[in-house]
Parts: structure tokens; C-alpha cells; sequence
């Protein structure tokens, strides 16, 4: 299920930021894409897509991939879903 | 011009005086079967003028409200009524009962000249309007209203054969509403100087010529059609051929059974009449002058239109209603600086300023700062707000654009529309385009939307071709691949058409309305 999420979010981040297969490291900083205005969009296109919703101090701690994936499966765990 | 022994002309009364006086006898209107010679126009208009004082107790400074349709009836009315010293406020016929109401009071109108169908969008009753004294009704039976055809028929008084109100160039000649489209319409007051440097500033700018026959199939309620069209025509002893309502048909055959010399139209009508074959040079060799009018011209419908009259002059042209007809893209400029809106007609000087009033560099964006004549002389009932707009006479115009080299500007937008991501500006329009590359998008608008982190994003608002499906994913991804990221909308809503003015400007406080109250819910 884990692995499931984490692909979900990984293909969300490829559509939003139009970058191909990124890896769990990808930073924030070092992928032009990823810029402050589209970690925004990326943040509200995960929020619509999982149903859940980000606190801002979480939204400005995300800094890799990783981090977006646990942070969605820490929401659906929360929630009681995932 | 002037009748012989006469002075020159200072009111619009008085041009009109001395333009009737020297082309009696050709025509001067054509609406539907109506034709009238410049006697038989003027007969009718010295009569409204003697019954406006006699009949109305019309003073000079007075505002009589006028609420018809295109007709030859608006133009003996709108004339009439300045002759007879006071300010005419034509009120746009699409407005609804409460608008309308709002405008009455708002004016302190004393008198309403109202076409008899359009009864209906006048709220009488309850005392509603105690500025109000009476109402003159056109073409049918009012209430309580007078007749038209009494006050206006040539037997009528002759008060004012026997001295006609004095009236100077500094006193208020229209009353103009706003459109809108920017914020909340505001009341312009217009003088005697303001009108006739905006009919000077149309003549010089567009080149009319004496005798010229114009098709007017834009509203005459608004400040194109009648400082930019009727008035300046009239001025030269030209016809005014009226559209009641614009169709392509009617235009077509209009233009072909007049003989029609000169036009000017809004975008959406271009379009209308490029989607015509029969549009073109081939089929109305009349036809010498085609300017776009009131709204911003896609450049590719304008290079559409020029390259259908290669062989004719076809213009662009920008103004306010604060400041009607700035600029005048020559027909030479047409193809090579299509999205263009022109150069500052001689006489009115323009400039492009940062936030803080200084010139910005050429090819740097800055706001549209307009000086001359035709500057509105204040904003009825608002003490205080002309003076933030007009500094030093120069008028702040809010609208956003650049100036090449030579001296002619590229419009960007409304100041009041920049949306501001994350502290980066940026103008709709420029993202409206490139969603309009889209082959199924037929409309865009773009506005901002609050954001708990950015302050504002773009929104689109996109209205699909005829059985086209839009899917707001591939807008955006589509904005993505042209656009820096602050630009690329955040949200994309397919609606069924955006929200136009009867000039077909967009009117996107109507769209952030309609999400302030989407947000809501």
C-alpha cells in the first residue's frame, strides 16, 4: 500500500513538475522545475489528488521527494486510510 | 466651417450650429428607413432645445437623462440636448432596472428622454427619483411621460430662436459612466473643450474627410460612437449611417446600399465580419477606413482584417473614457507593428511612468500616462477623485504597455489586473494568448486568486470550441511549456462564455465576483 502512495506521488511530481522518472532524492534548490512557485501547485495537486490537506510549516519543511511521500503517508495513516 | 458671420465654434451646440448651417441640404442621418438632411435634423433638434427649456425647465448645467437605441432619435436627442445647454448622460440600453435607477439618482437627472420599449428598465414609483421632473417618451405611450413627437415637431417653441442659453467650453457638455470593466463605473464629466478636442482628436488621428458616410453599429450610449464616429462626422458634413441593432447581415448590406466610407467596430464584430466572404474589399468598394474600437484587437484577427483590405486603410486606436481616442496605428504600421495600439495622435502628448512618476526606458513596461484637451474635466459627485488620477494634468490611465523606439505602444493590461505571485507581476493577457494557442480553446480569460502562501495565482476561465472537451490538465501543462512558473494558472474552470460588455470588452471583475462567491460556498 506504502509503495503504492509513494509511486502516486512520485508520477503526481513528474506530471507537475514535467520531469521524467525523479528519483527519492530529488532536492529542492537543485531541480530547476522545482521552484517556490511550483512547489505550491505540487503541493496543491497532492492535496486534491489524496483528499488531504498540509499544513504551511509542513508544506515549507518539504525538501525532497521523500519527504512529500512520507508526509502523504503520514496524512493517509492519520486519516485511517492509505 | 463656420456659418458666415458667425464665431468659430466652442461648444458641440455650436459646431453642430455651424456645420447644419453649412451642408443644409445633405443628409445628414440614415437609420432604417429614417433619412434626414442636416435642415431637417436641425429643425428638430432647435425644437428639442426650445422644449427642454420651455416645456422641461431645463437650465443650462442640467443633466437629462438618455436612455434609447441606436436611432436617429438618439442623435436629435444627444444634440438637442447640449444645445440646450445642459449635460447629456446616455445610459446604455443593456443596463438593467436597478443600474439604471442607480444612475438616475446618482445624477440628479432632471428630465429622462426614454425610448418606449425600454420603459420596462426604468424602476418608477415611490418617489425613487425627486431630482426627476419629467420624462419625454419615444415611439409609443409612456405613463405619465410627454410626447416626443410634440416637444420635437418644428412648430414647437420658439424660445429658442430668441436666444440660445450661454454655454462655454469649460461647462459640462456629457455625462458618461464608465464601463466597469476595470472596477466600479464612475461618472466622467466631460466639457464642451474635452468633446470637441476628442471629435479634433478623431478626425486628425483616423483622417476623416468631408462627406464621408460612416456605418455606426456600436452603441451610441458609448464614447466611441459618439465622440470617435457621430460627432467628428457630423462636424465635416458627413452621413451617419446607424445600425439599430448590429448584425453581419445588416452591416453587409448597410455598408453596400449607403455607400458607407468608414467604420469602426469592436473585436468581437471584426471577428463577426471576417467569418463573412462576402467581407471584403471585392464586395464593398465603398468602403475606404476600417478602425478598431474599444477593446484590445487580437493581432491576429487584426492582420486577418488588413490582409482583407490590403488595398484600404484599416487602424487600431486606444482611449478611455477619461480620455477618449489617444492613439491612431496608421494604416501603413498595419502588418509590421500589428499589435500595436499606435502612436500619440498630434495634440495629445503621452507617456510611460513607473510607480513612483518617472519615464520608464523604451521597451520597458510602465503605466499610460495621457495629457491633453480631451482630459475629463472631473468625476460627477466624488470630490477628491480626479485628483488621484490626474497629476500635475497629466491622467493616470492604470493600463500597462511599452513604447518601441518610434514612439508606438503595445498595450499589456490593466494595472488593476496584474496578478502578483509571490511578489512577481505579471499581465493576463500575456497568459490569455498563449492558452488561446490551444486549437479547442475558442475564449480565455485569466484573474487572480487569493493563495494562503503567494498572495494571488491565475485562475483561467476557458470557453471551449463548438464540441470541443477541455481538460484543465493539459491548459496548464500547456502554460507550462511557454511560461515562467508564477504565470501558469493554478485552477482552470470551463465555463460557457465569459462575461462581455455590449462593447465586447471582457469584464473580469465579474469573474473574481463570481469566485469570491464560488469561495464562499
Amino acid at each position: 500500500m506504502s509503495d503504492d502512495v509513494r509511486a502516486r506521488v512520485a508520477a503526481l511530481f513528474a506530471d507537475v513538475l514535467q520531469v521524467e522518472a525523479p528519483a527519492g532524492d530529488a532536492r529542492r534548490g537543485t531541480l530547476d522545475a522545482w521552484d517556490s512557485v511550483s512547489h505550491f501547485r505540487l503541493v496543491m495537486e497532492v492535496e486534491q489528488a489524496f483528499g488531504i490537506a498540509l499544513g504551511d510549516a509542513e508544506v515549507t519543511e518539504i525538501e525532497t521527494l521523500a519527504d512529500l511521500q512520507a508526509l502523504v503517508e503520514r496524512k493517509l495513516a492519520a486519516k485511517g486510510g492509505a | 466651417m463656420s456659418a458666415a458671420g458667425a464665431a468659430a465654434p466652442r461648444t458641440v451646440g455650436e459646431t453642430w450650429s455651424a456645420s447644419q448651417a453649412a451642408h443644409a441640404d445633405r443628409v445628414a442621418i440614415v437609420a432604417g428607413a429614417t433619412r434626414h438632411t442636416y435642415r431637417e435634423a436641425a429643425a428638430r433638434i432647435d425644437a428639442l432645445a426650445a422644449s427642454l427649456a420651455a416645456r422641461g425647465g431645463v437650465r443650462p448645467g442640467d443633466v437629462v437623462a438618455l436612455l434609447a437605441p441606436n436611432g436617429a432619435e438618439f442623435v436629435i436627442a444627444y444634440l438637442g440636448i447640449v444645445t440646450a445647454g445642459a449635460i447629456v448622460m446616455p445610459v446604455d440600453e443593456r443596463l438593467l432596472a436597478g443600474e439604471v435607477g442607480a444612475m438616475l439618482r446618482e445624477s440628479g437627472a432632471v428630465g429622462l428622454i426614454l425610448a418606449a420599449p425600454l420603459a420596462t428598465r426604468v424602476p418608477l414609483g415611490r418617489g425613487g427619483f425627486p431630482s426627476l421632473h419629467w420624462m419625454l417618451a419615444i415611439g409609443g405611450g409612456v405613463a405619465g411621460a410627454e410626447r416626443w413627437d410634440v416637444w420635437c415637431a418644428p412648430e414647437a417653441p420658439s424660445e429658442a430662436a430668441a436666444g440660445r442659453p450661454r454655454v462655454g467650453d469649460d461647462d459640462i457638455a456629457e455625462l458618461m459612466y464608465t464601463s466597469g470593466t476595470a472596477g466600479e463605473s464612475k461618472p466622467v464629466l466631460r466639457s464642451h473643450r474635452n468633446v470637441r478636442a476628442a471629435v479634433r482628436n478623431a478626425t486628425v488621428g483616423f483622417g476623416y474627410r468631408e462627406g464621408d458616410v460612416i456605418l455606426i453599429g456600436m452603441p451610441l450610449s458609448h464614447s466611441s460612437a459618439l465622440n470617435s464616429q457621430m460627432l467628428p462626422i457630423l462636424a465635416l458634413g458627413g452621413t451617419v449611417v446607424i445600425l439599430e441593432r448590429f448584425t453581419v447581415r445588416a452591416a453587409l448590406d448597410t455598408i453596400r446600399a449607403e455607400g458607407v466610407t468608414c467604420m469602426r467596430a469592436v473585436p468581437s464584430m471584426i471577428q463577426a465580419l471576417l467569418a463573412s466572404p462576402e467581407f471584403g474589399a471585392a464586395g464593398l468598394p465603398s468602403l475606404r477606413l476600417i478602425v478598431n474600437s474599444s477593446a484590445a484587437i487580437d493581432e491576429a484577427v487584426f492582420v486577418a482584417l488588413k490582409r482583407r483590405f490590403a488595398a484600404i486603410e484599416v487602424m487600431n486606436s486606444y482611449g478611455l473614457t477619461e480620455a477618449s481616442t489617444c492613439t491612431a496605428l496608421p494604416d501603413a504600421e498595419a502588418l509590421a507593428r500589428a499589435a500595436s495600439i499606435g502612436a500619440a495622435i498630434p495634440g495629445v502628448a503621452m507617456a510611460l511612468r513607473d510607480a513612483g512618476g518617472r519615464e520608464v526606458a523604451p521597451g520597458d513596461e510602465g503605466e499610460i500616462w495621457v495629457r491633453g484637451d480631451h482630459v475629463f474635466a472631473a468625476y460627477r459627485g466624488r470630490p477628491g477623485l480626479r485628483e488621484r488620477v490626474v497629476i500635475d494634468g497629466w491622467l493616470r490611465t492604470g493600463d500597462l504597455a511599452h513604447v518601441d523606439a518610434d514612439g508606438y505602444f503595445y498595450l499589456h493590461g490593466r494595472e488593476d489586473d496584474v496578478i502578483d505571485c509571490g511578489g512577481r507581476k505579471f499581465a493576463p493577457p500575456e497568459v490569455e494568448r498563449v492558452i488561446l494557442e490551444l486549437a479547442d480553446v475558442a475564449d480565455a480569460a485569466v484573474v487572480g486568486v487569493p493563495h494562503r502562501m503567494l498572495g494571488h495565482v491565475a485562475k483561467a476561465y476557458i470557453v471551449p470550441r463548438a464540441g470541443a472537451a477541455i481538460e484543465p490538465r493539459a491548459v496548464i501543462r500547456h502554460c507550462q511549456s511557454r511560461l515562467a512558473s508564477y504565470k501558469v494558472p493554478f485552477a482552470v474552470e470551463v465555463i460557457a462564455a465569459l462575461p462581455r460588455n455590449s462593447l465586447g470588452k471582457l469584464v473580469r471583475r465579474r469573474l473574481q465576483d463570481a469566485r469570491a462567491e464560488g469561495d464562499a460556498a
